[in-house]
């Protein structure tokens, strides 16, 4: 029971940090916390289920239609939202502050769009179940913790192996002096938003398929805790973001199992404080992030 | 020179149309409030049970009342208590309504009904599932909603029936946010078991929100028990009922009346066949009456549950009062107006509502006739 | 005399005040809290317990449970010493959560089904003598010492240590006033509603409480006052943009952090070189 209780967290914990992932990969280059990101994923999740209503496909064509609806949707934000920002200067906290807006107008239109009930997919693409001995997995479980692996090594790659992934760093590491370097940091930027929506996008389909729930709500709690996540793991680390992901699926569910179902958030935040008050660089940040990123 | 004539040929008419408009009486009015979330989190509920209240309109505008027409004023709360608070008092001391239909949720209810009690004026829910909370505001509150210590019982009987006698130990899954299914899950589906002879293992929470149910159906899948009970709102318990069958659990499950919903077999899915619950409202249900109403709230393309019956009711029961207990509907007769309709809807027995019977108890709460239904093909049907 | 429906929306207002205010205060001191609900919720369920159990007079259950509120904002102040920034944000909204989680399992004060009962004690006398006596200590405060002080520590913290300014003394006060009256306000609004869950006081009211200090102003007490009369009076004004509701303040909130990022009422920063952006 036990060991069946730690795979439903490992496998909770993956949708976590596939969320988290997204939130990172902004701060990472861009120092911002990305606060609609979790509205982000909640219009990936629309969108997947309205491409396969619509063309009657199955999860593939979900992702894809996600995948780019949010890639430009992440593009969109950045043009009307941050660039201006940026191009006025202001109060170091506007940029974020302006993700909060942003946040609340998206889950409106959504609910204007879609409803504020609770739907799920078609239940024709149910997962399938296996059964490993005492244990119990579904196939979407499956891809999911696949799909974050995946990602982490992908982005990982990109990252420190590549050109772009270069370019990026040099923005992160400072904006002017990228530029002076020849870097466009404005398309860095857009490729920025881009990718790490598209993840969030990904990660609504995903979601929505392994739960069933999908409403304009569902960007709230989702994106609070990968917040908590990026944070757990160390604010721009993916690694961290990753593994703080499994780390609090499974205390979630461990909690529940053993305690009760109340405290299920409250051990989310519990640990986030605990992190924040004892080693507020995360547990695989560095310390000098701390002091330069806030 | 005509361009004179013309403008004194104008100012004449506005004048005297004026005249007319200030001189012909105002057409009286029989005014009813409605509060209900139309906007917000939680506005389904709302949209969903407007559109009942909206035929209704529809039918009185027709029918009128005692000759007058229906005016009905509906605010929405979006589901916030100080809107609540805010549009009775609009409702009862500036609007100056007759009585009032609404607010939806228990805890909108809380905050409203005890200024409706102080603005003596009556109120009504035709939602709010919360035991008790028109018993605390009496004479003026009514909930003419489910109450579920009468309705489980007929529901356990036929669970016990159809598994030939033998469920004797059960888990039972409650929602302990929500203040209705937590209620019903730790205090009254317990008693009613208990009553019936049935042993509950263990009761197991979840909350409103929440979407991942693997560890509370893990821990039930350990404890074995004979039978499922899932109270919860129709969405946690669609997504709760779609673990247990992921997990391989074959146990009959029987759910509270949140779940006694056509949402929740749209999110159950095919793991929801089976599953027996209890409604005083039955949308398939084959009597003349009930199936043309179906099929006329069908039109709007939404799904008709028994919130959007009660308030059809309700408003047809307020019909029926205005006309039997002397309204008059004179702006000086205000207090005494709201007062025949009191006193009226305290005394309702056996209304022949689309809800089935309807009668109000001592406690403000209706009585209403249980029907026990199985999820069967993706529609519910009648356990005989 | 007012009608009563008037009345109630006046009511709410001065309460919304009053929260408005309470963010103001740390705000003003640069530290931003998204756990004001928290403070509330103490504030509401300590004094209702007070009042309805113990029949204590409403100014003695005012009083404690401002008080306690205080207590739980040093508890947060502390730790508040040491973080900034987006970390402190997410340190106080996991605060206010987890005093939400508190209230809806403590089967004393109703759990999940809620504290009702309570008799009416507020009245729209007494929320406008708070906001009065409120806005007069904020302005005796902005003037003073303390006032210099608050904004020195806003505006470069490391510039004020080294001008002796005590950060720790500081920081703690401006969380702990704060938190007062946040809990001043929750008794306000419980000894007005009658009923209280824990559901009022969630992270949905302390974002509410947050995004009206932001509209009127990071840290201006005026922009907080501002800020709480456009939220609760614009939607009942324009019940035309009631449907449209958030969608506006959300559009509001990114077109201010674009043109005007001080707010509806504060001033804005000097820049150190006047026409550069802050890249």
């Amino acid at each position: 029971m036990l060991l069946q209780q730690v795979v439903n967290g490992v496998m909770l914990g993956s949708t976590y940090a596939l969320i988290a992932i997204g939130y990172t990969l902004v701060f990472g280059v861009l120092h911002l916390v990305h606060l609609a990101h979790g509205e982000v994923f909640m219009i990936g999740a629309f969108i997947g289920l309205y491409v396969v209503l619509w063309t009657g496909g199955g999860v593939v064509p979900a992702l894809v239609g996600a995948l780019l609806g949010t890639a430009l949707l992440g593009v969109l934000i950045e043009l009307v939202a941050f660039r201006p920002i940026r191009a006025r200067g202001g109060h170091f906290l506007a940029p974020m502050i302006s993700t909060i807006g942003v946040g609340i107008v998206l889950q409106e239109v959504a609910t204007r769009l879609f409803g504020s009930e609770l739907v799920g997919f078609p239940h024709r693409l149910e997962p399938v179940t296996f059964r490993l001995g005492p244990l119990t997995v579904t196939s979407l479980q499956l891809l999911i913790l696949g799909v974050a692996l995946a990602l982490m090594i992908a982005l990982h790659v990109f990252v420190a192996r590549t050109r772009l992934g270069m370019a990026m760093r040099a923005t992160a590491e400072n904006l002017l002096t990228a530029r002076l370097l020849g870097i466009n940091t404005t398309r860095i930027i857009l490729l920025t938003f881009a990718i790490a929506s598209a993840l969030g996008g990904a990660a609504g389909v995903l979601v929505g398929l392994s739960f069933n729930a999908i409403s304009p709500f569902m960007g709230i709690d989702m994106g609070v805790k990968g917040l908590a996540i990026m944070l757990i793991g160390g604010l721009g680390n993916i690694h961290g973001a990753m593994l703080g992901g499994m780390a609090l699926g499974v205390i979630e569910v461990l909690s529940v199992a053993y305690l009760a179902s109340s405290y299920r958030d409250a051990f989310a935040f519990a640990m986030m404080i605990a992190i924040l008050l004892l080693r507020p660089q995360g547990l695989f940040g560095s310390a000098e992030a701390v002091e330069s990123r806030v | 020179m005509v361009r004179r004539g013309l403008s004194h040929a104008l100012v004449l008419a506005a004048t005297l149309s004026l005249a007319a408009g200030a001189l012909s009486p105002a057409m009286a009015e029989i005014k009813i409030g409605v509060l209900l979330p139309l906007s917000g989190k939680a506005s389904q509920y709302g949209i969903t049970q407007e559109v009942g209240l909206r035929m209704a309109e529809a039918e009185l505008e027709k029918l009128k009342i005692k000759g007058e027409a229906v005016k009905l004023i509906v605010y929405d709360t979006r589901g916030d208590n100080p809107e609540a608070i805010n549009l009775t008092r609009k409702l009862i001391h500036s609007d100056k309504v007759l009585l009032v239909l609404g607010p939806f949720f228990s805890a909108e209810c809380e905050v409203a009904f005890p200024i409706a009690n102080q603005g003596k004026t009556p109120i009504i829910t035709a939602a709010a599932a919360k035991p008790g909370i028109a018993a605390k505001n009496r004479p003026w509150a009514f909930r003419m909603a489910l109450t579920s210590d009468k309705l489980n019982g007929p529901l356990v009987d036929r669970w016990q029936a159809a598994n030939k006698g033998q469920i004797k130990k059960v888990v039972v899954l409650t929602d302990t946010k929500d203040a209705f299914t937590k209620a019903d899950g730790t205090q009254v589906f317990p008693g009613v078991l208990k009553a019936k002879g049935i042993e509950v293992i263990d009761n197991i929470s979840f909350q409103t929100g929440d979407i991942d149910f693997s560890a509370q159906v893990t821990k039930v899948k350990g404890l074995s028990p004979d039978g499922i009970v899932v109270v919860g709102l129709y969405n946690e318990g669609g997504n709760v009922v779609r673990e247990i069958r992921k997990q391989g659990l074959q146990q009959p499950v029987i759910g509270a009346l949140g779940m006694s919903e056509a949402k929740f077999i749209e999110i159950a899915g095919p793991a929801g066949e089976g599953v027996m619950v209890v409604n005083p409202f039955w949308a398939d249900n084959p009597d003349t009456r009930v199936a043309a109403w179906v099929a006329e709230y069908t039109k709007s393309g939404k799904t008709p549950n028994n919130a959007a019956t009660l308030i059809y009711d309700s408003l047809f029961i307020t019909k029926q009062c205005i006309e039997k207990a002397g309204v008059t509907n004179q702006p000086d007769d205000l207090a005494r107006d709201r007062e025949r309709l009191k006193d009226c809807w305290t005394g309702v027995k056996g209304y022949p509502g689309i809800t089935g019977s309807i009668a109000i108890n001592a406690d403000g709460d209706a009585v209403l006739e249980p029907f026990v239904l199985v999820v069967k093909n993706g529609r519910f049907e009648l356990v005989r | 005399m007012i009608d009563p429906y008037t009345e109630s929306v006046l009511i709410f207002l001065g309460i919304n005040t009053v929260l408005a205010l309470s963010l103001a205060l740390p705000v003003s001191a640069g530290l931003l809290s998204l756990g004001q609900g928290g403070f509330m919720a103490i504030g509401a369920y300590a004094s209702a317990a007070l009042t309805t159990w113990y029949g204590a007079p409403f100014p003695l259950a005012l009083a404690v449970g401002a008080l306690l509120a205080a207590l739980a904002g040093l508890a947060v102040g502390f730790p508040a010493l040491r973080i900034k920034g987006v970390y402190l944000l997410i340190l106080t909204m996991g605060f206010g959560e987890i005093v939400r989680i508190f209230f809806l399992n403590f089967e004393p004060t109703g759990a999940a089904s809620g504290f009702g009962g309570i008799h009416q004690a507020t009245t729209l006398t007494g929320v406008t003598v708070t906001v009065v006596v409120l806005l007069l200590f904020f302005a005796q405060i902005r003037g003073s010492r303390i006032g210099r002080a608050l904004e020195a520590l806003r505006e470069d913290e490391l510039a004020a240590e080294v001008m002796g300014i005590e950060l720790t003394r500081l920081k703690l006060a401006a969380f702990g006033v704060g938190a007062l009256i946040a809990g001043l306000g929750g008794a306000l609004y419980a000894h007005y509603a009658l009923f209280i869950d824990s559901a009022q006081f969630g992270f949905h009211r302390s974002a509410e409480i947050f995004i009206i200090v932001l509209l009127g102003g990071m840290g201006s007490f005026w922009g907080a006052v501002a800020g709480a009369a456009a939220v609760t009076l614009l939607p009942e004004l324009l019940r035309v943009i009631q449907e449209w509701r958030m969608t506006f303040f959300g559009t509001l909130l990114v077109a201010m952090m674009i043109w005007r990022p001080w707010g509806l009422i504060g001033r804005p920063r000097p820049r150190l070189i006047p026409g550069t952006p802050d890249a």
